[in-house]
């Protein structure tokens, strides 16, 4: 069957309505606030043999799901008889081992889409459950060293038969899982998710026929390749390199080193992140997917955002990681906070490496860590069992033309914030502050964005998780913008007493104790003494720049009282250098 | 004699539609918009209009009004200087929203200002809790403060929006109070008269937009008062509600975020009213312009609304039409991606340089070029011959940008444009309906605007719709739903209750007092407690979900029948949108939410009896070849205006009029109603 652009782009606009309502279904119809709130799930149509064609988009999905979804199902597959699955079937997994998720809480949900009694695609998704057991609520503890302990490992089942949950496969999950409740839910919505797809594909086939829906399935992912192919060819050819570090692991406090080298090669990519240390005793480390994850995710930001991501678009990348080092950790040992830590380090290395070849696209370092919380324990109010779990905003990169965005998701995570509203309702908890972090910014002709802070008051007895970093090396600027301020979280006593706690910690912490958390700002862009002054004075104006800073950083003066800029004192400071 | 008026004011034209009451006529206008002043271009009309047909101002005893006053001043960024007062702590919710970037990969893409500039933006000492329950009782000293910089800050608005107002608004009552008090010639929006609903961002920002747009509103519905006054129009003002249904003057001023959607209501409201005339009471309406496509869906006769909305990344929460808009129109422009494959839009080259046809210069291939290449548009009659179109230019921006590029033929190009442009628009019409539930065989698609009707057969076909509906008038919908719509108040509560722990009497006690809120709303505007008919709903979902359910309410005194037959109706709804029940599980009632209608005496639109004939012979005027599937076919062009109830026109048929082209594909035939609407329908 030959193919025409025009029904390309009919078929594309076809497949991206099915995907998008399966997204649509998934998030109303799932139970737990990371999913049907915080949008925390991807879904995508896949061609029969695995490959990934269509994710849904529209700012939902995030972008580490991108890479590991294509993994999950083709693990799903080498491992499991699809042969054996009828039309109904759904098969389930969430092991990071050897390929798939990037931690336990990541169930990918799989099913099989048949058309006149054959197999002829799939539909699958992939949704963050709040709990799946293990040491601690939530999933992703810290002080673990293997992933038994992070909690119920689920290899390839058909936990769907013929439309129905498998009572005894769903017996065994929910005797593990800490709110049985939320996770049937949320396996609910996940099916709904892949049966809208499976629906809305048949309908596709009816009307266009299999073979016409089968050829542009296939053409989709050639497009993509064309288009990723185009688009590399814009980074100058060359060798680039960077390195960044992970402070600990929770176990130790030492540095691991994430060490790329990318050969740019006209249309292809090679990145080697050989030289990376070696794994970490605690769960920072990760598998290849999540490191392919970041690769896709960076070059499609920088060369083409519009580019729909599938398997033909990874196809023109070479990724290497060498075994047994953090970015390919050998089983069983522990990895179930990468997605929240070391792969917006990837991210960081990659674009440190890029700003050599494409100072003009890169963004100098954002946030750097999606300073997760996780806070459960049993509700005074009602006896139950409660997880809230919320990641933070940070300061978003400077770059050469654009200030960095305040207190914003970056990178491989754009979730949503929970409402303090919904969140004292749902949770024992007081939420006291929420607000942006004036003089967190790292400052620059163009400057990075402010963090954020968020004071949580305990009502009872809880046990915390912090999945964080940048606390001790902060995030970087470019071409002479500075460092942003770090990150923090601190404990503080009824009686004042502050205990500052490490930037990865399971820790217990009693009632009526006041949780500070500080994000870091983005790294800035430029010599601060060239920001034009009057941005300046609209910072310090907004509350977002002391004005002491602005003498001192920025080398502004303003009048005390009117805040208007003092010509030449501003002059003085900055002729003086 | 006595008259109705509507008269909606749009981007380029205010629409005017009189009514006489004792014999139904309707008589419709069309005049320039002066959008410096809207109130100039409403006098203008009206006393044209009323002035061409002898009518004496004071026998027009209801003006009902669509305005996009509190549109512009929110997308143009030109309202009131306006101050927010918070609870302590909680300075920055505005602005930093839901934290999410406003793309995933374009890291280019900027948030929205917030409405209120941080050092505008003051916390206040107070902390009410979700039970309502008092944390920490309000700081008057620091009140006192607060009071003082607003005082000196030079502002025109303040908005208030404190944790937990939903669930306890004394504190926030008594800080509009003292405001008020000190300075009294602040226009003050507390959040819980705006919208008294839980999720403390979408509160705040709809709160604050409301604030930021009341000052404008107040003075332009003054000038427009007097203005009308001046005219000898004594009639009260009705203003068109984003919810499609109007309200007094008083209370357009108060709360101007209710009529963000004022004018695209009313074309809701107008095209449904014709569908429903027609018989067709599940209708999706879709509004094809220059540069956008708007989409609503109408089921059993009621208009689809939703409670949540963004206008350009901001979050308005209050009852509007649910309008889903893309960038989609005539002048949407044909271009190819990196990757080969052709695409439209949302490039658009407006009206300025416009599309190449339009001859000003404009060199890129658009939908409108395509249309006029393949035959479908008349390059003398666009616009009622006042644009006369160049299908030379069309045909040589399509050779050079798509069909050469691609290799084929300018007719192969254009009809690919076409197609393109419908896939996105399959895709919008997709998200309205069966992403929510709704099977398009059951619809009829009614088609709007100028380029709506040239569309509207492919886009059936591709969605199994199986009619089309082309109105008689498709250019001043927005006029004619004015009239058509009802005085309508929509209040809510949230009241967060599991299903387990909520009592009828409770129930009873919110309906109640929100119905005599809504009862003394509609007593100001002259309803009789007779006249009001009432909706109740409630929003439920299961304990832990995030998203609500509308489960109808039934009336008077509810007992604990009532309530499990609410939660029954929760469940199927549940199981319509998502395909399973969970009735095991505990549910819990985020909202109620009360509607208040009053029934305004609406035009019966005239219906003539069919001649019976069937022979639109007499309407024919000439015939011209048309592409249809990449072959030129001779389509027999006809005049709209002459076309009579009863006539059949078979496709393939060109159906041309003032403002609009009706394409009849081979195969299908326009059936003109005695509506005078033109139903299209697939010859079986």
């Amino acid at each position: 069957m030959s193919i025409d652009p025009i029904t390309l782009e009919v078929m594309r606009n076809a497949f991206y309505s099915i995907a998008d309502e399966m997204i649509v279904a998934l998030i109303r119809a799932s139970y737990s606030t990371n999913i049907k709130d915080r949008r925390d799930a991807s879904c995508a149509i896949y061609t029969a043999t695995g490959d990934v064609v269509v994710v849904a988009q529209s700012e939902i999905g995030t972008p580490l799901h991108l890479g590991t979804m294509q993994s999950a199902v083709r693990s799903a597959m080498a491992a499991y008889p699809f042969d054996d699955l009828r039309p109904g079937d759904a098969v389930a997994m969430n092991m990071p081992y050897p390929a798939g998720p990037g931690h336990l809480n990541d169930l990918c949900l799989i099913s099989p889409v048949f058309y006149k009694g054959e197999m002829i695609a799939i539909t699958a998704n992939q949704a963050h459950h709040v709990d799946m057991g293990g040491f601690a609520p939530g999933s992703m503890p810290f002080g673990v060293k293997e992933i038994f302990q992070e909690g119920l490992q689920i290899p390839p089942i058909r936990l769907f038969r013929g439309g129905e949950m498998d009572p005894e496969l769903w017996s065994l999950i929910s005797q593990n899982v800490r709110p049985p409740v939320e996770v049937k839910g949320d396996l609910l919505a996940q099916y709904a998710c892949n049966i809208t797809g499976e629906r809305r594909l048949t309908e596709l086939m009816d009307r266009y026929t299999l073979e016409t829906v089968g050829t542009y399935l296939d053409e989709m992912i050639r497009y993509s390749e064309r288009r990723m192919r185009a688009a590399l060819r814009k980074v100058p050819m060359g060798t680039y390199s960077y390195e960044d570090v992970i402070e600990g692991d929770g176990i130790t406090d030492r540095h691991y080193a994430i060490r790329v080298e990318i050969e740019a090669m006209g249309d292809s990519i090679r990145t080697d992140f050989s030289a990376t240390d070696d794994a970490a005793l605690g769960p920072i480390n990760c598998r290849w997917p999540s490191v392919a994850a970041c690769v896709y995710y960076v070059f499609k930001a920088l060369l083409d955002p519009e580019l729909p991501p599938n398997a033909g678009a990874y196809r023109p990348f070479d990724i290497i990681v060498r075994d047994g080092s953090v970015l390919s950790a050998n089983y069983p040992t522990s990895v179930c906070n990468a997605n929240i830590i070391t792969t917006q380090r990837i991210t960081d290395v990659l674009l440190g490496a890029l700003a050599d070849a494409m100072p003009e696209r890169v963004q100098a370092a954002c946030s750097g860590t999606m300073n997760l919380l996780n806070i459960g324990g049993t509700d005074p109010r009602s006896g139950a069992l409660y997880n809230y779990i919320e990641t933070y905003a940070g300061g978003q990169g400077a770059m050469h033309d654009l200030d960095g965005m305040d207190a914003i998701q970056n990178h491989m995570t754009n979730t949503r914030n929970a409402p303090v509203e919904a969140i004292e309702s749902a949770y024992p908890l007081l939420v006291e502050r929420y607000g942006l972090l004036p003089d967190s910014e790292g400052a620059g002709e163009h400057r990075g964005g402010v963090g954020l802070t968020r004071v949580l008051r305990t009502r009872g007895d809880v046990q915390l998780t912090l999945s964080s970093d940048r606390g001790g090396v902060p995030p970087w600027g470019l071409l002479g913008g500075a460092d942003a301020q770090p990150s923090k979280c601190e404990v503080i006593k009824p009686d004042g007493a502050v205990e500052r706690l490490p930037s990865k910690v399971t820790t217990s912490v009693p009632a009526d104790r006041v949780i500070v958390t500080e994000t870091p700002g983005g790294g800035g862009w430029g010599d601060a003494e060239r920001r034009d002054p009057e941005a300046v004075r609209r910072d310090v104006v907004a509350g977002l720049v002391s004005v002491e800073r602005a003498r001192s950083v920025y080398k502004v003066a303003l009048e005390p009282g009117t805040l208007e800029i003092d010509r030449d004192a501003t002059e003085e400071l900055r002729g003086s250098d | 004699m006595s008259y109705r008026l509507g008269v909606d004011v749009g981007g380029t034209f205010t629409d005017l539609a009189l009514q006489d009451v004792e014999t139904d006529a309707l008589e419709f206008a069309k005049t320039p918009s002066t959008p410096a002043n809207q109130a100039i271009g409403v006098a203008e009309g009206i006393s044209q209009l009323i002035g061409r047909l002898g009518v004496s101002p004071n026998e027009v005893k209801f003006l009902s009004h669509g305005t996009t006053v509190a549109t512009n001043t929110l997308l143009e960024r030109k309202g009131a200087r306006c101050a927010l007062v918070v609870t302590r702590g909680f300075r920055d919710v505005l602005e930093i929203g839901r934290q999410d970037r406003p793309h995933l990969y374009d890291w280019r893409q900027q948030k929205p200002a917030p409405i209120v500039p941080r050092h505008l933006r003051f916390e206040v000492g107070e902390r009410v809790l979700y039970t309502g329950e008092v944390e920490t009782p309000l700081d008057e000293g620091g009140l006192a403060s607060v009071i003082e910089r607003l005082g000196s800050a030079e502002i025109d608005a303040v908005a208030v929006c404190l944790l937990h107002s939903y669930a306890n608004p004394a504190h926030e009552m008594a800080v509009g109070a003292a405001i008020r008090a000190a300075l009294p010639d602040l226009t003050i929006s507390l959040s819980c008269e705006v919208v008294p609903e839980f999720k403390e961002y979408e509160r705040m920002c709809t709160t604050a937009i409301n604030a930021y747009v009341a000052p404008v509103m107040g003075r332009y519905l003054t000038r427009l008062r007097q203005s009308v006054a001046e005219l000898g129009i004594d009639s009260e003002l009705h203003i068109m509600q984003s919810n499609g249904g109007t309200m007094g003057v008083g209370a357009a001023a108060e709360k101007p975020v209710h009529t963000i959607l004022s004018g695209p209501a009313a074309g809701v409201i107008g095209s449904v009213a014709i569908a429903n005339q027609a018989g067709q009471s599940n209708s999706i309406s879709v509004d094809m312009g220059g540069t956008s496509f708007d989409i609503s869906l109408c089921y059993r006769g009621e208009v689809r609304r939703t409670q949540d909305s963004e206008i350009e990344r901001l979050p308005v929460k209050a009852p509007m039409v649910d309008i889903h808009t893309l960038g989609a129109g005539g002048g949407s422009i044909a271009w190819i991606d990196p990757g080969g494959a052709l695409r439209v839009g949302p490039q658009s080259a407006g009206a300025e340089p416009g599309p190449a046809c339009y001859g000003r210069g404009g060199r890129e291939a658009t939908v409108t070029d395509a249309n006029l290449a393949l035959g479908r548009l008349n390059p003398a009659s666009f616009l009622g011959g006042r644009l006369r179109l160049d299908a030379g230019l069309a045909r040589d921006a399509i050779r050079r940008r798509i069909a050469d590029p691609l290799g084929m033929s300018v007719e192969e190009a254009a009809e690919g444009i076409v197609r393109v442009v419908n896939a996105g628009m399959i895709k919008g019409i997709r998200v309205v309906s069966v992403a929510k539930g709704y099977d398009p065989r059951e619809f009829c698609l009614v088609a709007f605007g100028g380029a709506g009707p040239v569309h509207a057969s492919e886009l059936a076909r591709e969605l199994d719709i199986p009619r089309v509906l082309a109105p008689i008038a498709p250019g001043v919908t927005s006029a004619l739903g004015l009239l058509m719509a009802d005085l309508r108040e929509d209040l809510a509560r949230t009241i967060l209750r599991p299903s387990d722990a909520l009592e009828p009497a409770e129930l009873n006690e919110r309906f109640a007092e929100m119905e005599a809120e809504a009862a003394a709303t509609m007593e100001r505007e002259g309803v009789a407690p007779g006249g009001v008919a009432w909706i109740r709903v409630a929003d439920v979902r299961y304990l832990g979900q995030g998203f609500e359910l509308q489960a109808p309410v039934g009336a008077g005194a509810l007992d604990g029948g009532d309530v499990a037959e609410m939660y029954e109706r929760f469940h199927m709804a549940h199981t319509q949108l998502y395909g399973y029940a969970q009735r095991d599980s505990r549910m819990e009632v985020v909202n109620l939410r009360l509607t208040a209608l009053a029934n305004m005496p609406r035009p019966r639109l005239d219906a003539a009896p069919l001649n019976g004939s069937r022979n639109p012979d007499g309407a024919r005027v000439n015939a011209r070849p048309v592409y249809f599937h990449n072959e030129p076919v001779s389509a027999g062009v006809y005049d709209r205006a002459r076309l009579a109830p009863g006539d059949v026109v078979e496709g393939p048929a060109v159906i041309e009029q003032l403002d609009s082209t009706t394409l009849v594909w081979p195969g299908q035939t326009a059936s003109v109603d005695s509506y005078r609407n033109l139903l299209l329908e697939r010859v079986e």
